[in-house]
C-alpha cells in the first residue's frame, strides 16, 4: 500500500491500533499489512513542551527551540517543533496548528485564536 | 531458584579517567576478582554491559577483549546493551546463568569510556538510544525527553523548581562523602539558580555529568561462596520490564510502566514490600527521574516524591535513604557501567563497609536502572547474607 504523502499531515493507524506518522520526505510504500491510511487536518493541543538549549548536532543552527509532544484532534500523538514557542507563551494544553514539514521534522505554531 | 550471591564487588573512581575502555573495564575486574578472593580460573563465563564503545572508543566486540586482558582464556563472553540499562542487564544475565546451574560463578563488567568525544558529540551519541526516526531526528535530546516529563509532572501534581533542587543538592551532599563519585563539591540553591539551562526545566544542575567508569561483581552461588574469601550479599528478587521506545507514545509521561513492572516483579520474587527496603539506588539520570523513580517503586504515592524530598526524607538519616552513593547525578554516570555499579554500592551498604556515606541498618538494598527514556527497566533487590 502507497499513500499519497504531498503536502499534508498523513500516517497511518496499523492494525495493533498503534497510529504512526512517518519521518516527512517518507513515500510510506512499506506500511504494515492491513494498514489505514490517515490525513490528519493539522490542529491538536500540546500535552507537553520543552525549549531545547542543548541540542545534537543536527539541530545545533536552530536551538533554542520550542519541542512539544503534541496531540492531534484526531487522537495521534507527535513529537514536533513549535516554531516561536518560549518558556513564556508556551503551555500544556496550548492549541497548536501544524505549518509545514523538512529536514528538522514537523512544524506548528501556536494558534493565536485558541487556547 | 539456587541460592545466588554476589561475593566480589568493586570500581573504579568515577569522572575523567586517564585509562582506556579496557583498561578500566580490567581495573574493575581484578578488583572484583580480589574482593571475592576467587581463583580466575573459576570463572566459567563473563558478562559486560557497555553501551556504545564503538561510537565512543570506537572498540565493538569488546567482552572477549576484556576475557582476554584478564586471562580467562576461552570462557564464553556476551556483551550486552540495553542503553543506560546494559550493566544491569549484564547482571540479570549473569544471575539467570548461574540460577540456572549453566555456570557455578560467573564474572560481570560495566564499563564506558565517555569523556574521549566532544560533548556534542556525546549528546549525539546518547540521543542515538532513543526513537531516531520519532524522536532524535524531531529535535530530541535525552535531556529534553526528561524535560518533557518534567513538565508533565509539574503540571499533573504540581511537583516545582524547589523539588528538582532537593534531588540534586542531597545526591551532591552523599556524593561528597563517596571516594568514588565524580563530584566532590556540595551545591545549593543558589548554584542551580545561575547554572546553565539545558532543556527547559531542567538546568546543568539537574542533568547527570558524562563520565568514564567501569565496575565489576563475581556472582556464585551460596555454597560456592563459602571456599571464597569475599563477604557474600544475597539476590533476593529481581526483575526487568520493556516500554515503547517513543516517549510521546505512552498514555502517562509521568511514571515508568517498566519500572513499576520490573519492580512488581522484584518485589514478588523477593517477597518483600517497599516498606522492607532499606535504601535504594535509583536511577536519576536527571532530578525529575529520581522524582519519578521514588513513585514508581512505591516509596511515595504519585506526586508526592517531590515534597517528601524536600523535607529530607530521601536523605542519609531520612525515612528511605535514596541514591546514598550520590546516584548518577553526583557520583557520576558511566552509561555502561552504572548498573553495575548501584549493585557494587550496595554490596558496601549491606556489607556494613560504605564510610560516611553508610545507612543505619542496611539489611534489603533496592537497584533501579533505566535504559532510554523507560523503554528498558531493571530493578533488583538484595539482602544481607544470614
Amino acid at each position: 500500500m502507497a499513500v499519497d504523502v504531498a503536502g499534508g499531515l498523513t500516517g497511518y493507524r496499523a492494525t495493533s491500533g498503534e497510529i504512526t506518522i512517518p519521518l516527512p520526505g517518507s513515500t510510506l510504500e512499506h506500511v504494515p499489512a492491513g494498514a489505514e491510511p490517515m490525513v490528519f487536518a493539522g490542529s491538536g493541543k500540546v500535552v507537553t513542551y520543552s525549549i531545547v538549549h542543548v541540542p545534537t548536532t543536527r539541530f545545533k543552527d536552530l536551538a533554542p527551540y520550542a519541542l512539544a509532544v503534541i496531540e492531534l484532534d484526531e487522537g495521534a500523538r507527535l513529537l514536533a517543533l513549535v516554531d516561536g514557542g518560549t518558556a513564556e507563551n508556551l503551555a500544556v494544553d496550548a492549541r497548536v496548528r501544524y505549518t509545514r514539514r523538512d529536514e528538522h521534522g514537523y512544524h506548528f505554531e501556536l494558534q493565536a485564536d485558541a487556547t | 531458584m539456587r541460592d545466588i550471591v554476589v561475593v566480589g564487588a568493586a570500581e573504579t573512581k568515577f569522572g575523567k579517567l586517564e585509562g582506556s575502555f579496557r583498561e578500566i573495564a580490567v581495573e574493575a575486574a581484578e578488583a572484583a576478582l580480589a574482593d571475592a578472593g576467587v581463583d580466575r580460573s573459576d570463572i566459567a563465563a563473563l558478562y559486560l554491559g557497555t553501551f556504545s564503545p564503538g561510537t565512543f572508543v570506537h572498540q565493538e566486540h569488546p567482552a572477549p577483549l576484556v576475557a582476554s586482558m584478564l586471562g580467562l582464556n576461552h570462557v564464553p563472553t556476551t556483551r550486552t546493551e540495553n542503553a543506560c540499562a546494559s550493566g544491569s542487564t549484564a547482571f540479570l544475565q549473569a544471575l539467570m546463568s548461574v540460577a540456572a546451574g549453566v555456570y557455578e560463578t560467573v564474572l560481570v563488567v560495566g564499563a564506558e569510556k565517555m569523556t574521549a568525544t566532544p560533548i556534542d558529540e556525546t549528546t549525539q551519541i546518547l540521543a542515538e538510544a532513543a526513537d531516531w526516526e520519532s524522536e532524535t531526528l524531531a529535535g530530541a535530546t535525552f535531556p529534553s525527553l526528561f524535560a518533557l516529563m518534567a513538565r508533565r509532572h509539574m503540571h499533573q501534581y504540581g511537583t516545582n523548581r524547589a523539588h528538582l533542587s532537593a534531588v540534586a543538592i542531597k545526591n551532591h551532599r552523599n556524593a561528597a562523602r563517596n571516594p568514588y563519585a565524580q563530584f566532590h563539591k556540595e551545591i545549593t540553591e543558589a548554584d542551580i539558580e545561575k547554572s546553565a539551562m539545558i532543556a527547559d526545566p531542567l538546568t546543568l544542575y539537574d542533568c547527570s555529568p558524562v563520565t568514564d567508569g567501569a565496575a565489576a561483581l563475581v556472582v556464585t552461588t551460596r555454597e560456592r561462596a563459602r571456599d571464597m574469601t569475599g563477604r557474600p550479599v544475597r539476590v533476593l528478587g529481581f526483575g526487568q520490564a520493556s516500554d515503547s521506545l517513543s516517549l510521546f507514545r505512552r498514555d502517562d509521561m509521568t511514571s515508568l510502566a517498566s519500572a513499576r513492572k520490573a519492580a512488581n516483579h522484584a518485589y514478588k520474587m523477593a517477597g518483600v514490600k517497599p516498606s522492607d527496603v532499606s535504601f535504594a539506588e535509583v536511577h536519576d539520570c536527571f532530578t525529575i527521574a529520581e522524582i519519578v523513580a521514588t513513585e514508581d517503586l512505591g516509596f511515595f504515592r504519585p506526586g508526592e516524591s517531590g515534597p517528601c524530598a524536600l523535607e529530607g526524607q530521601t536523605a542519609l538519616d531520612g525515612r528511605i535513604p535514596v541514591n546514598p552513593s550520590g546516584g548518577l547525578k553526583g557520583k557520576g554516570h558511566p552509561v555502561g557501567a552504572t548498573g553495575v555499579s548501584q549493585i557494587v554500592e550496595s554490596v558496601f551498604q549491606l556489607r556494613g563497609t560504605a564510610g560516611e556515606r553508610q545507612v543505619r541498618n542496611a539489611e534489603v538494598g533496592l537497584t533501579h536502572n533505566v535504559g532510554g527514556s523507560g523503554a528498558t527497566c531493571v530493578v533488583t533487590l538484595l539482602g544481607k547474607a544470614a
